[in-house]
């Protein structure tokens, strides 16, 4: 008797500590998901780069009213003079910038050790930059305020072409669209504190639905059947009030069409 | 009138259903219920990705295909390359009526620009649903074939589930974007006919997925022991074996003036498969690994007093399982080994959770292909954001060798294939649990 009533209890116990390890899993994945979705929503406040990975100009401002500009290259071991890529350009404004920091730059009181000196020049309205990075030496940058200034001109070169597609101003991908570009003052705040939803990736995605409306409307309409039927015979059908249940079911999947289809009018 | 019609309606839609799904499971309400929702889940893993995704190949494929059908390109594919590529301009013939703009997409002769506009067009998820549909249609069709390998519902259930929820049939098919699929299919029909003692069936189905995609060569050796009864049967499907090839010599020879056989041989498809070698100290002499421990597979085979069909698809298997251990692979061709795989699931669950394992370690051998199987399948979404993504390979060489690290999961990779090869054959010297729906 003694023996089953262990038995038992260690059974409950058993069921207990599966029970509550799975409620952990379940929070932590939860929890995980919530930081996900608010990392999303806010986003990040300077363009996504990893110096050394990416190639390009990146530009943002902090809150502060600094401007960051970095450069970095990408690693490519085949290509030639160890990977060596010019970065150049100039930034003009209506007020007066001040440079606050030369991020790892190598500059020319380095010019015994170095061949490629990075070179830039100052004057109250105006800054002009020569650097170079190569596999070793992936990343430079500057970082400056304006004052009494309304806009910033940018004209930056890779390797003295124009590359548009490779300066990311305020969130990465954003790119500019003319190759001397005009950013108004504070722009590139307000590109930071964008929804996710109207920052790349997803700014294309739902551009791209939003355009090839039709396609759109009977993909959902197909994924939003398939999930109907899932729940209808994964939940629905052990339910007394089945019938009524899938009818509501439908009933809310086109009333989530037409919500998508408004939205989507909105987005365009 | 109209009761008598909808009753009529009802019954004929009631047959049709229960051919496709099997009386078996059509007539036991908790089989058909089983079946709906591995066929809804499996539905929507594919939809989830079917218009999101591609590898640039795909677009290779439509591109030739476009190339004969509006005669831009005057150039006749490799004759080995030829059926598919027949496959793929039919599609393209179906397809051009349902999206115009493709073919102005498909005309550009620049491969890289032709990717670039066609991931930056507005209609690409329109575009790359119709083009992989075939595939989707193939990837179903041998969903319902393997439904109807065994006696059991239960278990052809169970072999359904785990094709339906497979990652790298999903992963290959609809995100990867490969026409894999399709001799997949036709090796699975080689097989069932192989199963239901259909023996000339069985083997031109196999020649005729060699002739498409090579791989199934592996298991040729294998069909033939196991379909042949006597002398005259090993040397007549040997014939028949080697008639795909040589049909593929003569067919090339005549229209292209060139040798197959050679081409294939010098390819890279044959090169994966000796990749790794034994070299002999101060001599030219090399031995190939795969090549010995296939010889010993297929002798073992040809010995073995017990060959059964459930023992025929664990060699097939292994075969496969041998080539990822030891030779070099491309991502799609884990698809091969899928179909033989699934039947050991349901006989050993260990089995499937082995498999799981290899299926976490995919993503860090891809790294062997960097932004091509990585970043870039994702460019459909936003072509600027992905194209301009850095390159995972680059991040990670800031820390360590991406070569190395692809590598050490590649090994795990082959150890893992090893230790199933291990459980599988384990397994033949049993009497398998499988009751195949064998004529014997």
């Amino acid at each position: 008797m003694s023996n089953k009533y262990k038995k038992s209890t260690n059974r409950r116990i058993n069921i207990k500590k599966r029970i509550e390890s799975k409620t952990k899993i379940k929070d932590l994945l939860l929890t995980s998901l919530l930081i996900l979705i608010v990392l999303m929503i806010t986003g990040c406040s300077h363009p996504f780069y990893v110096p050394g990975a990416s190639m390009g100009y990146f530009l943002w401002q902090t809150e502060d009213g600094n401007y960051h500009l970095r450069w970095s290259n990408d690693w490519d071991r085949n290509a030639p003079n160890n990977n060596l890529r010019k970065f150049s350009g100039s930034i003009k404004t209506d007020g007066i910038i001040t440079i606050k920091n030369s991020y790892q730059w190598e500059g020319e009181k380095l010019t015994k050790d170095i061949e490629n000196v990075d070179i830039i020049k100052v004057e109250p309205s105006r800054v002009e930059f020569i650097a170079y990075t190569t596999n070793l030496d992936f990343e430079d940058g500057i970082d400056f305020s304006v004052d009494k200034g309304t806009y910033l001109e940018f004209n930056l070169k890779n390797n003295d072409i124009y590359d548009l597609g490779r300066i990311s101003l305020g969130s990465f991908a954003n790119s500019p669209e003319e190759e001397i570009f005009r950013i108004l003052k504070d722009e590139l705040l307000y590109e930071a504190k964008k929804p996710f939803y109207l920052k790349h990736p997803f700014s294309t995605f739902f551009n791209k639905l939003s355009y090839d409306r039709v396609f759109t409307n009977i993909y959902l309409l197909l994924m939003g059947i398939i999930v109907v039927e899932l729940i209808r015979v994964s939940i629905l059908l052990k339910r007394k009030n089945y019938k009524k249940l899938t009818y509501i079911s439908y009933t809310l999947l086109f009333l989530f069409l037409i919500i998508i289809n408004i939205m989507l009018l909105r987005y365009s | 009138m109209a009761e008598k019609f909808k009753n009529r309606l009802i019954k004929w839609l009631k047959n049709i259903f229960k051919k496709l799904v099997t009386p078996e499971i059509f007539e036991n309400s908790k089989n058909r219920i089983s079946f709906y929702k591995y066929l809804l889940i499996g539905l929507f893993l594919r939809f989830l990705f079917l218009p999101f995704f591609f590898q640039v190949d795909i677009l290779s494929s439509y591109e030739r295909a476009a190339g004969q059908l509006f005669k831009t390109v005057q150039e006749t594919p490799p004759v080995i390359q030829l059926a598919i590529h027949s496959l793929h301009v039919f599609f393209l013939k179906i397809i051009n009526p349902i999206i115009p703009g493709l073919v102005n997409i498909l005309g550009i002769s620049e491969p890289h620009q032709l990717w670039l506009t066609f991931i930056a067009d507005n209609q690409v998820f329109r575009m790359l649903s119709v083009m992989k549909f075939p595939y989707f249609i193939f990837d179903l069709v041998c969903a319902f074939l393997l439904l109807r390998f065994t006696k059991d519902a239960k278990t052809n259930l169970k072999v359904f589930k785990h094709w339906m929820i497979n990652p790298i049939v999903i992963f290959v098919t609809f995100i990867f974007a490969r026409f894999d699929i399709i001799p997949l299919f036709v090796t699975i029909l080689a097989l069932y006919f192989a199963m239901k003692d259909r023996k000339y069936i069985s083997m031109v189905f196999l020649v005729i997925s060699i002739v498409m995609r090579f791989f199934p060569v592996l298991i040729l050796p294998f069909l033939i022991i196991y379909l042949a009864k006597n002398k005259k049967d090993y040397i007549i499907f040997s014939l028949l074996g080697i008639s795909g090839l040589l049909a593929l010599e003569i067919g090339s020879r005549i229209i292209s003036g060139s040798s197959a056989l050679f081409k294939l041989l010098n390819s890279q498809h044959f090169t994966y498969l000796i990749a790794l070698k034994w070299g002999m100290e101060a001599l030219h002499v090399n031995l190939f690994p795969l090549v010995i421990l296939f010889t010993l597979l297929i002798i073992a085979f040809f010995e073995i007093s017990n060959k059964s069909f459930s023992n025929l698809l664990k060699y097939c298997l292994i075969a496969f399982l041998l080539w990822f251990s030891f030779g070099y692979f491309h991502p799609q061709y884990l698809l091969w080994s899928i179909p033989f795989l699934i039947f050991q699931f349901v006989e050993k669950d260990k089995i499937f959770y082995y498999h799981l394992i290899q299926i976490l370690i995919i993503p860090f051998i891809l790294l062997y292909w960097g932004q091509l199987v990585t970043s870039y399948l994702f460019a459909p979404i936003d072509s600027r954001f992905f194209v301009y993504f850095p390159d995972i390979v680059d991040i990670i060489r800031k820390y360590y060798s991406p070569a190395k690290f692809a590598n050490i999961f590649s090994s795990i990779f082959s150890g893992i294939s090893l230790w199933i090869i291990y459980e599988v054959y384990k397994l033949s010297k049993i009497k398998s649990n499988l009751v195949f729906n064998t004529k014997k």
